[in-house]
């Protein structure tokens, strides 16, 4: 993400001054699956001491919300692709900074309109729009954030285009601002500075810029569209392709000749077989882009009226075979999965993460996993995949983490199954709500057995501070062991054994008959069999049981009935 | 205007001497205004009732009135009135407002709070909705 900062002084390869809809399209779409390959180290940047799973995934829930429409677009003008990206980035928009983003978009699509190509002046005024959008729809624009960057950029922009830069230059300046501008949060944001991190929110835009950068630059393709998975015809479910008979090679060049008659040379290359034909420029430059099975035929006529430029011929048949042979792995892979619980009458789905926490929610029957947690939220898509998934027409859904309740709480109206969500904050809340579920029982019934069976379980979570921070009076350094009691932070400190006898004091220990004890990953059987043996000297009436949870992050996970 | 009673926390610090703090809603309702003023999307805190069926936004000192508090057993119901722009995802909005305001409170002063409720009283174009009229919108 932040890799190597951009020489100015650097040649170029490429030149581009006019861009379409469909190379809007693409590079919205490189953007957005340079920031789905970035979201969890944008998670990581969240603003408390354990790292919390939002404002990465939630950009990034926005952005695939926003292309899943165009991705398969043809469509050619930059108005309407604009415009489309717009209206879907709105109704999927996810988070604080999802929100913002969706205006933006809409900033860049009112900056588009009417626009079938533009130029770098264009995405210039586009940009201003964006950053004119996204101010007016707050009252107190904090700096330091989103905003911030956005405005930065803009502002590259303008400079850019009043320069007369092309649009790859262009890019570059606003990639440089926005960098500069996360650069610089921290000295606009106290919080930010305090806990040592750049604003996640304003890393997220950079990164789509860089994105969008990147493919401009001819460094990414477009990436074969990451997020087909939201569609709505269940046949094309997890970006399953077929292959169309409009892959070939995609070519793509400028054309630099005198008296060029563009609706001509539009038909000429379409009678020669090329598919997706983009033809825009005016009588002296054009542009061309089609897909077709014989480009050396195109060129032949190209340079027939004129000279060729930024030539540019990529092979789409393999690029696609590829994609289609990943997504048929993965397929089978989620066939065989939901063969298992065909039978069952109302099913269960759970948020789960750590190997052994796997296996014991696998024991007690759930129909379905999806894995996430702590940093790294399923997002709706998943989990409404994982209901349409399973065979019953009654699911129910164990979020096990707070962060999750409300995403799960979405898919019960995005499915036609009845969906009901149990709202378990913790993975031990969950295995009691799944240990109270009976198959003979109604939907009704088990949602309220379940509810009431997770709220009699108090769970306490020991882990590592992954940043120095102070969260309301608990003073918390880098390295500290913390417990977080029912998703609180309760204790701080630099021993171990000190933390944990302190937040079970804090969890009223002694009201609880049984404590179950989940060991995370790192560490081993010994070490958490020594320290059952410890609590059982303090607190000899506990029943403690030994389990291996093999969470990541956390070390111990208590849960107390 | 409703006048509910003070809240108290035990602070249960093992180091500290024992004492009580309480907290005024007052506190609470600059909180809230303020966690809410920065959600990105709203343009005001309106107040509870609208006048000539149009939402009347609130500021400065009187903001506070857009918040009501209500305290049972501890925990705190928080309704908060507001106006918000036109065309944006109008729940998920909301959404931020609730946990917004719920870690703000939960945070600065350590009292659960078990609902925020989120009332948008009225939706406004920022001044140059439709790439005209640069008269300012005032409601």
């Amino acid at each position: 993400m932040q890799e190597q900062t951009v020489r100015p002084g650097r040649q170029r390869q490429r030149r581009i001054s006019v861009f379409d809809g469909q190379d809007l399209k693409k590079s919205i779409l490189a953007g957005a699956a340079w920031l789905e390959k970035h979201k969890e180290a944008i998670n990581a940047l969240n603003v408390f001491p354990v790292p919390d799973g939002d404002t990465g995934s939630n950009m990034s829930a926005t952005m695939q919300s926003a292309i899943r429409n165009i991705a398969k677009s043809s469509e050619t003008s930059a108005s309407d692709i604009a415009a489309r990206l717009a209206h879907d980035a709105l109704l999927g928009a996810r988070g604080n900074s999802g929100v913002i983003l969706s205006q933006t978009l809409r900033g860049l699509a009112a900056g588009l309109a009417g626009k079938k190509t533009f130029t770098a002046p264009d995405l210039a005024d586009a940009m201003q729009e964006a950053e004119r959008l996204a101010y007016r729809a707050v009252i107190k624009p904090v700096e330091g954030t989103i905003l911030t960057v956005v405005r930065e950029s803009a502002a590259a922009a303008r400079h850019s285009a009043e320069r007369g830069d092309d649009l790859v230059a262009l890019m570059q300046e606003v990639v440089n601002a926005a960098r500069q501008a996360v650069a610089r949060t921290p000295d606009l944001l106290p919080t930010l500075k305090q806990a040592g991190v750049v604003d996640a929110g304003g890393q997220g835009f950079c990164t789509i810029l860089e994105g969008v950068w990147r493919y401009m630059r001819g460094e990414a393709g477009p990436a074969a569209s990451p997020a087909t998975q939201s569609t709505a015809e269940p046949a094309a479910r997890k970006g399953r392709v077929s292959i169309e008979e409009e892959y070939g090679y995609e070519v793509v060049f400028l054309l630099r000749g005198s008296g060029l008659d563009v609706e001509r040379i539009r038909q000429t290359i379409i009678d020669m077989g090329g598919v997706s034909t983009v033809v825009a420029g005016d009588e002296k430059l054009l542009k061309v882009h089609t897909h077709t099975p014989t480009p050396g035929k195109i060129l032949d006529y190209g340079v027939s009226l004129g000279s060729l430029l930024d030539i540019n011929i990529e092979n789409l048949q393999e690029q696609s075979l590829n994609y289609a042979a990943e997504s048929a792995a993965e397929h089978a892979a989620e066939e065989e999965d939901r063969t298992e619980s065909e039978t069952t009458r109302i099913a269960t789905v759970a948020v789960v993460s750590g190997a052994g926490f796997e296996k014991v929610f696998q024991g007690l029957k759930v129909s379905a996993i999806v894995p996430g947690g702590q940093t790294m939220n399923p997002s709706i898509e998943e989990l409404l995949s994982a209901v349409e998934s399973v065979a019953a027409q009654q699911v129910i859904i164990l979020p096990n983490n707070g962060n999750v309740i409300m995403s799960a709480e979405q898919v019960s109206g995005l499915t036609q199954k009845e969906v009901c969500v149990v709202p378990t904050k913790t993975l031990c809340q969950g295995i009691a709500a799944l240990l109270g579920f009976n198959y003979e029982a109604d939907f009704a019934i088990n949602c309220k057995t379940m509810t009431e069976a997770a709220r009699h379980i108090q769970t306490a979570e020991i882990t590592t501070a992954v940043r120095s921070a102070q969260i309301g009076g608990v003073h918390v350094r880098e390295g500290d062991y913390i417990g977080v009691i029912n998703g609180d932070l309760a204790v701080a400190g630099q021993n171990m054994d000190l933390v944990i006898q302190d937040t079970l004091q804090r969890m009223h220990i002694d009201n609880y008959e049984i404590v179950t004890l989940y060991y995370g990953q790192d560490v081993n059987t010994e070490q958490a069999q020594e320290i059952a043996r410890r609590i059982k000297q303090a607190h000899s009436h506990l029943e403690i049981e030994v389990v291996n949870g093999g969470q990541p992050y956390y070390a111990y996970i208590f849960s107390a009935e | 205007m409703h006048t509910p009673k003070t809240s108290a926390i035990h602070l249960e610090h093992g180091s500290r001497p024992p004492g009580k703090i309480e907290v005024l809603p007052n506190a609470i309702h600059t909180i809230t205004v303020q966690a809410t003023s920065e959600c990105y999307g709203v343009l005001g805190i309106a107040a509870p009732r609208l006048r000539g069926g149009e939402a009347v936004l609130l500021t400065g000192e009187q903001s506070n009135q857009g918040v009501r508090v209500h305290i049972i057993d501890d925990q705190l119901i928080i309704d908060v009135y507001v106006v918000l722009e036109y065309g944006l995802r109008i729940s998920e909005i909301a959404h931020n407002i609730m946990s917004s305001v719920k870690f703000s409170i939960e945070r600065m002063l350590g009292i659960p709070v078990v609902q925020v409720n989120v009332n948008v009283q009225g939706l406004m174009h920022g001044p140059v909705a439709q790439g005209k009229s640069e008269a300012k919108n005032q409601r």
